[in-house]
Formats: structure tokens, C-alpha cells, sequence
């Protein structure tokens, strides 16, 4: 990095830990971030499997004094003034994140900026009260025994505390599970991933400033992942362990977590989108075209919830092959706006391997044609005439599909099944639901608008299933206990 | 750049505006062939000096108006590069603009107004048939036939040549009205008088001067400002044009 | 005019007598640049794959002028066209990849004549990895040509010995297997005799030998001047060894140390090799140097991955392969393999693998691996 030799450097510490009152650690790394005249030196504790346990200890602890106390409504509340904090432009965590965050993850700055604004509004009181009722018939479960029809008196338990491990693929997506923990009265131990260490941090600040107290039940620090004695301690100290990221991840974590335990996990999937004839009228297909790439642009296809794929029904106004090129040149426009990230050597190179692939096939097959960024690998546009489905290297890649009619999409679909996740669909409203009934026995577990894929909404069955409910028990005192209770009340006539 | 990678033939562009042109067209990216009949060590040259600027040509030698040469470098060309984007119809019979030593009405035969038609109509002519069918095929060229200005505004009567200049502009029409469904575009550039090149230096000063005089932009043409028109014609700047002659003559003739 | 195959064989074939152990590049960069461009236009017009990939990249002889500017057939291309200048005949001698990576498609190189093969592996073989003397007891850890005559390194191996292997030289596996008692034998041999051997195999051989070896609780004193020469990798073996164990162990088994290990750099798509330079070195008494020099009719450029054009002096980055000994199929090949190169010379850091997705999208490597499984 090139420096002015008369400037001087101002160099700005960073926590990218967040410890609960009554921890001290000693053992520090750091990590230096310069933008401009500034160096930023991200810190960060070195731990020990000693030291993890004690911070669940801890964790424990609050949790048993203070968030099991509080309820449902009163977690949402809070969370709900921590979030109205990063609602303001000038609140110096959400400063802090919008400066340092391009530059850890490598995302366009404008890019993050508007995603990480939209994300936050997620979480807002309403949106949260929405999520919880969407799996919770009656929300106050977590809180106290409700009675239930089939006569018992019912309560919920959420872990007491849980061990999320995280990616670093999206800005600011950690806290999703971190809200979805807290709300189940669970305090969190998260470990993020040196690719995005920053947001859950900044975040829990925010509940500091509103609670200390739930703050407290929260500790979030990086190490290497696959650092197995710290894994060990995690999984065996936590009640459940919540992992996010690649199946190599996975495995190595799965087999340290003991059976009794709750484990869950967000691993690897492919979303795609359709786009029907009718989208493709004179009126609509370039407004049908700018949304389609919105899926492929937004953080680079580096989300599981980006399209890869992208099939166009045959028979519109324009035809797949001119859809195809059109979708080139607005990815070529979107660089121009936001530029992709720089890409590792790996990633470059699967990028550089997909083209030579589709380029040599296209000498013998007119049925597939490349349109690429000329001179870099900033975005690829691979055109199959015949229907198939195949992934994509990421990094604003994408395969298009010709395909008579997107009632067919499913019958190419069948060896993906255990991945597919999201399908962005743009059709009309008689074949909306006919088309996600297929879908959705094809193993897609969301559909949404183009454009829109890449913005989950809250009380989204992730993956398919429920968020909350997946970490709760149940205790059910059944009506017999009740009436045999009501005996021994000494004033009982 | 405009032309990236367009494989561009511009005949005639050993020397003068098809020498400028086919400079332009590389430094735009376009892959250009040099054309040329006679001088092989200028269209050398040309080529020298567009790889020294880092661009990409070659010379290859054909008359325009003989069929079977023609015939024989499309197919050069497409064998070398499998397409063929960009055509200038730059190439004519050597023609000499010397108002005093011009043919007048009772001198000229008509075996001069032949040659300029078997340079300038014939020649293009020769040109596009062989390099339409590629064309097509790709959906996708771009045809650039080189008028005059003095088809408009025939300030001095070089008969022969304004007579074939104007039988281009009609081909370049008729051409374009067939082809435009093909993704192909056919248009004309009408250059006023353009100096220096080798075929106006005989034009004296006083009657450059009162060009000059006439012209509202008071200069004549440089080979660049054509060469920048024809960048025009042959780049999607041009998209959806056809058919038309674009005068670059200082404003001399307007429409 | 366009050379003929002859031709350009010849041509090809005087080169590489002319340059045989030219070390200075320099030396033979107006030759090579010739021979490279002739090649050029000969495999234009008679590998037609070749043509139409070139075509589409827009490069033909009529603008390519300097060997830098030769369209890089992506290595992808010997499994996916045909790539040959000569009619392919019925029972032509063909080199086909292991396919360990992908099973379905293979790597194709074909050979009508093992002319320039021939001189283009004798040459450096002597240079790099015999430089102290003509011959010596080669002990093959790789099958030879009979047992496999589709590898390129089958061939290798076989034709080491052959020119350069004395009567104890031998190759030590087959289709049955590594004959272990074998090799235990003629290493002892070679110890009591105080005679250096050469072991000649690839990677993964040495992990099987020194497995049982180690099992065996054998280890040996060769004599000095022995060596140990491997090539290809330990990736997608069944267990992947670190370099430094990898010395330590032939070290600790053979008694042969890290400036007498040298390794080959080759693959079924190229028709020559390049070798660790610390032999050659270490002999002619110069300073000790452990990157890969390619022959005279060699050249390795570095490209960027992103961009596909040279990166600076010490960067890393796809290594792209000039080889005019490859005069049957295509000149100039874009692998996958990364490395570095400075003035000295290359490494090579290995194959590029499916890129690691940040997050919880697949890469396509993963997915192909997911479906095999």
C-alpha cells in the first residue's frame, strides 16, 4: 500500500469482540484496515477452550438472571430501540460499519450501504412481532403456561445459551440469528468469521446502550475456523449449536456436538429465477431484465439467496437469446454503477475455467454462446438454447436457459434438490401458485419477486423450516396435575 | 474503445483518408486490413505503424475491380478470423482535383466516366457481394461507402467523378433498403475537400482558399475529421442509422 | 509460405539440437520466436479446432507477430476437441491425463512421431537431473510404457532409463502392484556396493514406498550423490502430504538430502518438461536455487487470473505454456495450474481448485463432489 510520505497515519482501535461484563481477557491479535490516512486496528482476543467455558459459564449465568425474566414482548421491545439507533444516518456504529465494511468484505461501499439500511428495518418491533407469531400461535408460551386445547398448560424453553457459528458471506446476517436466539431467551456465544467480523459486534453495542443487561447475555469473538479444541469446548459447554456455511464446515463441527443437543444448520444452497413470457411484453422485459440482475449483483451472488441460474420462457416479445444479451449489458451497466468485489486467485480462476468450458463447446455447439466482460472477469452471461440447470462459480456469473414453458423448469431440477433454496419468478397471477406448487415439490423453499430475492423477510421458514420453534422444548403439565393440585388447596370446598 | 476485436477492412489505405481511417479503426481495437493495389511497401507502413501503437493489421493486396481478387481476400480473411465486421468502400481510380487541368464537357469521354464508375461503383460493389453473405451470417456488419460533397454542391465539375460519386450514394441506398433486416447498416460519408492527401495537393491555394472562405467552420477537412465519422458509422454509436450520406464538409453543404 | 508436418518437425527437431542446453533464454528468443510463429501458422491451418478457437478469439498468423500474441488453447480443450495436425490413425500412439479429477473426459495428446518428443525429454533430462554424469541404476517407482502406453509419464519413465539407466536399472511396478521386496533389494544393493541410484516416480508413489517402509522400519544410507526426482502433486490423493515431511521423511529413510530431490514439471498436454534447477546448480558449484527452468524451446508466462495478461515479476497467477515441441496439437497452452515466476525462474504452486465459496453458495467442484458421492 503506497503512503504519502508527509501524512501521518492516525491509527483508530477497533474491537471486533464483545464480551459480557466481568470477562478480562489478556491474550490479544490484531489486524490493520488502512483507508486513507487512517488505520484502523482491528483487535481481537486470542482464547483458550479455558476461556470459552468460562464466558458460557458466564453467559449462563445472565441469562438465568436477567433474560429469562424478561418477556417476549419486552426482548422485542429492546431490540426494537436498538435497531431505531441504526436508523439514524450519524450513529457512529452504523458509520463505523458503513466505512469499515466495504473494505473487509471487498463489496462495493454503495452496495452495502444500501443493503445494510434495508436489512436493519427488518428487525423492527412490527417486523419481529410478525416473525414470532408466524411460527408461535401464542407467543407468550415463552413467558408462562398457557393452556392449551387439548387441555394442558403449556410453556416454552428456549436453550439457555447457544453457539452460532458463522460465515462472513453477507455483511450483518449474523445478527439474524443472533435476534432469533435472544428472543427464545437464549443468551449467544457467536464466532464469527475473520471475513466479516465487524456488524454483530456493532450491533451488540446497540443493546448495550439500551440494556447492558442483555447485552451481557451475548459474547461474540472470532477465531479460525476449525480450530477444534475451541469447537469442542463451544458445542459441549452451549445447549445448541446453530452453523452457517460449507458442508466442510459442517462435518467438522457436527461430529464434535453431542447427540443430546440441539444442532441445527444452514449449509450450501443454489437459487434461480424464472422469468415468464409475460414478463417480456415491450412494456415490461427491460424493467424484467434490471430486476433479474438486481438477484446476480447484490454482494457479488455471494449470498445462498442469489440467483445463479436464470430461465426464460420462450414465446415473449423478445427472445431468450436477446433476454440473454440484454442481461449481459445490464450487468455490464451495474459494474459500471457498483463495481464486484476483486476476486481471490481461486475465484477468478473458476470464473476464467467456466468461460474456456462454454467457449470450446460453442465452437461445436451453436446452442450455447458467452457473453463476457471483455478483458476481466467482472460478469459472464452463459447462453444454453436447450433447458438444464448447473450452478453457477458466483462472482456475477449466470446461466441462461431457453425453456418452452417454465412448467418444465422442475424435470431439471431433480438432482439439485437437496440444495435449491429460493426461486425469483415473474409471472402471471393464474400460474403464480400452480408454478410454486410445482416448485415447491421440487424441493424450493421461497419464491419471491426479481429483484427481490437477495432480501429475505422475517417469519421466512429458512430453508425451509421453522426458526424458533426448531430450538425449543416443551413442558406440559397436564390437566389431571391441575385438578390434582386443586385437592390439596386447603381451602378448596 | 469502439471497435474492440471488429474485424475491419477499409480498401484502398495505403495512403490518405483510407491510411487515416484504417489508423483510427485500430486504435478503436478493430483488427484492420490494409488494402491496397499497388504500393505494398506503404500499406506496410500503415500496418508498422499501427502495431507500433499496439493495434492489430495486416496488408493484403487486391484491385477492387477485379471480381476474382476480391473474391480471393474475403475469403482470406474469413478464413483467417471467421468473420468480417466493418467494410470501407474507401478504394477509387487515382483521380488528380486540378481545376485548371480538369476534363470540360467536349473533352472528357466517356471512357473516364467508365473508370471512375469501374473504381468507385464497380469496386464496392465487388466488395459487398463477397462480404454480405458473411455478414449476414452474423447478423450483424457495417458497410461504409466514401461520397462527395461535391455531389451536392458541385463547385467544380470533375464530371466523371461526381457522376460515380452520386451513382454510389444511390447504391449505398437501394443496398442499404435490402440489407437493413440483416442486422447490416450501409451508409456514405461525403468528405469535402480533404488536405492534404495525395489526390488535392494538386488543388491550387486560391481555390482552397475560397473553399475555405465559403465553408462556414473556415477550414477544410483533415483525413481525422472522416476518419472519426467513419468510427461513427462503423460503431453502435451509429445503431439504427442506414442508408444516409453524412457530409463532413465544414458545413459547406447542409440539408 | 505454410511449413509441412515435416517441415516443421525438422525445424523443431534443429532447434532443440541448436539449444539443447542453453541455459540463457536470450540466446534463443529470435529462433524461438521463428519456430514459434511458423509453428503457429502450421497448426492454424491443419488443427482445425485449434483455427476456430483462435478464430473466436479473433488471433490469426496474419496478426499474430510475436509468440507472446499466440492464442492460448485452454487445457480444458484436450478433453473437449480433437487436437491434432495429422489425420488421426487407427492405433496412433496416444497420451491420455489419469483423469483422476474428472473421470468422463480425458485428455487426449497425440503422437504420430516421438522425434522431437524423444529430443525434447532427453536433452534437460541429462542437464537437470544427470548433470554429474552419463548414466546411472534408475529405479522406476512409476509403470512403464509397457504396462500403461497411454501415459505421457509411462513413456518418460521407460525412455529415463533406457538412455540413461544402467544394467541395474529397472521399473519396480506394474499392473500388480509396487514389487516392494524389489526395490528393498536393489537399494540395499546399491548401499553395500556404494553405487548412487536414482528412485524416479511420481508423488504418490513415494507416499506408498515410504508408508511401507516406515512399517517396515527400514531405512537406508545410499550413497552420495543418490537422488530422488517426483513429480506431479499430493492433491486428490488419498492424504496430502506437507512438503517439509515429505524432506524429512526421504531424509530420514534414504539418507538423501534436499538439494538431491528434484522435481518435474509435465503434463499429458505438453510435449517437454521442466526441472528444479538445484542439481544443475549444486554441480556446476553456483548458488543453490530450487525454482523450475524450462528448456530453450520452453517458455512459461504467469497471467493474471482475472485478466488473463502477464502479471509483474513475483506474482502469482495462471502459468501459461509455450512449447514448440508440442508441434502436433497447439503451441500454446493456458493451464490450470498456478504459480510465480521471477528472473531466476518458476514454481509452481499447484492446480487451481474449485474456488472456496465465501459463504453458503456452492462452488461447482463442491456440487460435482457432492453428486459423485
Amino acid at each position: 500500500m503506497k503512503r504519502t510520505v508527509m501524512g501521518t497515519i492516525k491509527v483508530i482501535p477497533v474491537d471486533i469482540f464483545k464480551m459480557p461484563r466481568g470477562i478480562t481477557l489478556t491474550n490479544f491479535g490484531y489486524q490493520t484496515i488502512t483507508i486513507g490516512q487512517l488505520d484502523y486496528s482491528l483487535r481481537f482476543p486470542i482464547v483458550t477452550p479455558d476461556a470459552i467455558v468460562e464466558i458460557n459459564d458466564r453467559l449462563r449465568h445472565n441469562q438465568a438472571a436477567y433474560l429469562s425474566h424478561l418477556t417476549v414482548a419486552e426482548i422485542i421491545s429492546k431490540i426494537d430501540q436498538a435497531v431505531n439507533l441504526w436508523t439514524h444516518p450519524d450513529y457512529p456504529q452504523r458509520r463505523l460499519a458503513m466505512k469499515l465494511l466495504p473494505q473487509i468484505t471487498g463489496y462495493n461501499a454503495e452496495t452495502v450501504e444500501l443493503e445494510i439500511k434495508r436489512f436493519i428495518r427488518v428487525f423492527r418491533k412490527k417486523e419481529l412481532m410478525r416473525f414470532v407469531d408466524s411460527e408461535l400461535d401464542q407467543p407468550e408460551i415463552l413467558d408462562d403456561f398457557h393452556p392449551q386445547k387439548s387441555g394442558s398448560m403449556t410453556k416454552a424453553f428456549g436453550p439457555e445459551t447457544t453457539f452460532h457459528v458463522f460465515s462472513g458471506n453477507i455483511p450483518g446476517l449474523q445478527i439474524w440469528s443472533l435476534i432469533m436466539a435472544t428472543i427464545v431467551k437464549s443468551a449467544s456465544l457467536g464466532k464469527t468469521s475473520m471475513s466479516e467480523p465487524l456488524f454483530p459486534v456493532l450491533f451488540d453495542q446497540s443493546l448495550a446502550e439500551v440494556s447492558p443487561e442483555l447485552a451481557d447475555c451475548l459474547a461474540i469473538l472470532p477465531w479460525k475456523g476449525g480450530t477444534m479444541n475451541l469447537e469442542e469446548a463451544a458445542t459441549s459447554a452451549t445447549d445448541a449449536t446453530i452453523v452457517y456455511g460449507s458442508d466442510t464446515a459442517l462435518d467438522a463441527i457436527k461430529e464434535l456436538v453431542p447427540k443430546s443437543k440441539i444442532f441445527l444448520h444452514y449449509g450450501y444452497k443454489i437459487s434461480f429465477s424464472m422469468i415468464g413470457r409475460e414478463a417480456l411484453t415491450p412494456e415490461y422485459y427491460l424493467q424484467t431484465v434490471k430486476q433479474a440482475i438486481e438477484d446476480v449483483a447484490v454482494y457479488d451472488q455471494q449470498s445462498c439467496l442469489s440467483a445463479q441460474t436464470i430461465f426464460v420462457e420462450k414465446g415473449g416479445t423478445t427472445s431468450p437469446l436477446n433476454v440473454a444479451k440484454l442481461l449481459a449489458s445490464e450487468l455490464a451497466n451495474y459494474q459500471l454503477k457498483r463495481p464486484r468485489a476483486e476476486l481471490t486467485n481461486e475465484q477468478a480462476a473458476a470464473v476464467v475455467r467456466l468461460r474456456n468450458d462454454y467457449q470450446l463447446k460453442a465452437l461445436n455447439d451453436s446452442d450455447v454462446q458467452v457473453f463476457a466482460s471483455d478483458g476481466n472477469t467482472d460478469w459472464t452471461v452463459v447462453y444454453h438454447a436447450h433447458p438444464g440447470f448447473v450452478n453457477s462459480p458466483l462472482n456475477r456469473t449466470i446461466h441462461v436457459y431457453a425453456i418452452d414453458e417454465l412448467e418444465q423448469v422442475p424435470e431439471y431440477l431433480q438432482p439439485f434438490k437437496q440444495y435449491l433454496q429460493s426461486c425469483g419468478l415473474a409471472v402471471k397471477p393464474t400460474r403464480l401458485f400452480s408454478l410454486a406448487n410445482q416448485l415447491g415439490r421440487a424441493g424450493i423453499d421461497r419464491i419471491s419477486a426479481l429483484g427481490e430475492m437477495t432480501r429475505a423477510k422475517p417469519g421466512w421458514h429458512h430453508d425451509g423450516h421453522f426458526n424458533l420453534l426448531d430450538l425449543l422444548r416443551f413442558i406440559d403439565v397436564e390437566q389431571n396435575t391441575e385438578r390434582a393440585a386443586e385437592k390439596f388447596d386447603p381451602d378448596v370446598e | 474503445m469502439l471497435l474492440k476485436n471488429q474485424v475491419a477492412l477499409v480498401t484502398g489505405s495505403s495512403r490518405g483518408i483510407g491510411a487515416t481511417i484504417a489508423k483510427q479503426f485500430a486504435k478503436e481495437g478493430a483488427i484492420v486490413a490494409v488494402n491496397f493495389v499497388k504500393h505494398q511497401e506503404r500499406a506496410d507502413q500503415v500496418v508498422r505503424e499501427i502495431l507500433e501503437g499496439g493495434g492489430q493489421a495486416f496488408a493484403i493486396k487486391a484491385d477492387v475491380r477485379d471480381p476474382v481478387a476480391v473474391q480471393e481476400m474475403i475469403r482470406k480473411i474469413k478464413d483467417n478470423f471467421n468473420g468480417l465486421d466493418i467494410v470501407v468502400n474507401n478504394a477509387l481510380n487515382h483521380y488528380t482535383f486540378n481545376p485548371k487541368t480538369r476534363k470540360t464537357d467536349q473533352s472528357i469521354t466517356w471512357q473516364d466516366y467508365q473508370d471512375q464508375l469501374d473504381g468507385n461503383v464497380h469496386g464496392s460493389f465487388n466488395v459487398c457481394h463477397e462480404a454480405l453473405p458473411i455478414m449476414k451470417s452474423q447478423n450483424r456488419g457495417r458497410i461504409i461507402n466514401m461520397a462527395s460533397n461535391l455531389v451536392e454542391f458541385p463547385l467544380i465539375p470533375y464530371h466523371d467523378y461526381i457522376t460515380a460519386k452520386t451513382a454510389l450514394i444511390g447504391y449505398t441506398r437501394s443496398l442499404a433498403a435490402e440489407v437493413g433486416a440483416f442486422g447490416i447498416q450501409v451508409n456514405a460519408i461525403a468528405p469535402g475537400l480533404t488536405y492534404p492527401t495525395d489526390s488535392s495537393v494538386e488543388t491550387q491555394n486560391d481555390v482552397r482558399e475560397s473553399i475555405i472562405n465559403m465553408t462556414p467552420t473556415k477550414r477544410l477537412t483533415v483525413p481525422e475529421d472522416v476518419a472519426g465519422s467513419a468510427v461513427f458509422l462503423a460503431s453502435r454509436l451509429s445503431n439504427n442509422v442506414t442508408g444516409q450520406c453524412l457530409y463532413v464538409d465544414g458545413g459547406l453543404v447542409m440539408h | 509460405m505454410t511449413k509441412t508436418s515435416t517441415e516443421i518437425q525438422n525445424d523443431i527437431y534443429q532447434f532443440i539440437q541448436t539449444y539443447a542446453t542453453t541455459d540463457d533464454q536470450q540466446l534463443s528468443e529470435s529462433d524461438f520466436n521463428r519456430v514459434a510463429l511458423d509453428l503457429f501458422d502450421y497448426q492454424f491451418k491443419s488443427n482445425l479446432p485449434y483455427k476456430r478457437y483462435a478464430q473466436s478469439q479473433r488471433k490469426s498468423p496474419l496478426i499474430v507477430n510475436n509468440w507472446q500474441s499466440i492464442p492460448l488453447m485452454p487445457i480444458q480443450g484436450y478433453k473437449q476437441l480433437t487436437l491434432s495436425t495429422t489425420p488421426v490413425q487407427k492405433d496412433e500412439p496416444v497420451f491420455m491425463s489419469s483423469g483422476t479429477t474428472d473421470p468422463n473426459h480425458r485428455s487426449h495428446n497425440y503422437h504420430p512421431s516421438f522425434k522431437v518428443w524423444d529430443a525434447s525429454m532427453k536433452y534437460p533430462f541429462k542437464q537437470f537431473v544427470l548433470p554429474d554424469r552419463d548414466k546411472m541404476t534408475i529405479l522406476g517407482l512409476f509403470p512403464g510404457e509397457k504396462t500403461n502406453s497411454n501415459s505421457s509419464l509411462s513413456r518418460y519413465v521407460t525412455k529415463a532409463i533406457d538412455f540413461f539407466g544402467d544394467d541395474k536399472s529397472g521399473i519396480f511396478i506394474d499392473e500388480n502392484g509396487m514389487d516392494y521386496q524389489g526395490i528393498v533389494g536393489a537399494l540395499k544393493d546399491a548401499e553395500r556396493q556404494g553405487r548412487p541410484v536414482m528412485l524416479l516416480g511420481a508423488s504418490f508413489s513415494y507416499v506408498h514406498l515410504l508408508d511401507y517402509l516406515n512399517e517396515q522400519k527400514l531405512t537406508f544410507k545410499l550413497p552420495v550423490d543418490s537422488r530422488l526426482f517426483d513429480t506431479g502433486g499430493f492433491k486428490g490423493q488419498s492424504r496430502s502430504v506437507d512438503a517439509q515431511d515429505l524432506f524429512d521423511a526421504i531424509k530420514n529413510t534414504f539418507n538423501i538430502d534436499r538439494d538431491h530431490y528434484i522435481n518435474m514439471y509435465g503434463m499429458t498436454e505438453i510435449s517437454s518438461q521442466c526441472y528444479d534447477q538445484n542439481l544443475v546448480r549444486l554441480y556446476h558449484h553456483l548458488p543453490l536455487d530450487y525454482t523450475k527452468a524450462a528448456p530453450a524451446w520452453v517458455r512459461v508466462r504467469i497471467l493474471s487470473t482475472d485478466t488473463l495478461q502477464p502479471v509483474e515479476s513475483g506474482h502469482a497467477g495462471l502459468i501459461a505454456y509455450y512449447d514448440l515441441a508440442n508441434w502436433n496439437s497447439c503451441v500454446a497452452i493456458l493451464t490450470e495450474d498456478m504459480g510465480i515466476q521471477d528472473e531466476n525462474g518458476f514454481e509452481v504452486s499447484g492446480r487451481v481448485q474449485g474456488a472456496e465459496a465465501k459463504g453458503c453458495s456452492i462452488a461447482v467442484d463442491q456440487l460435482l463432489h457432492a453428486n459423485q458421492m
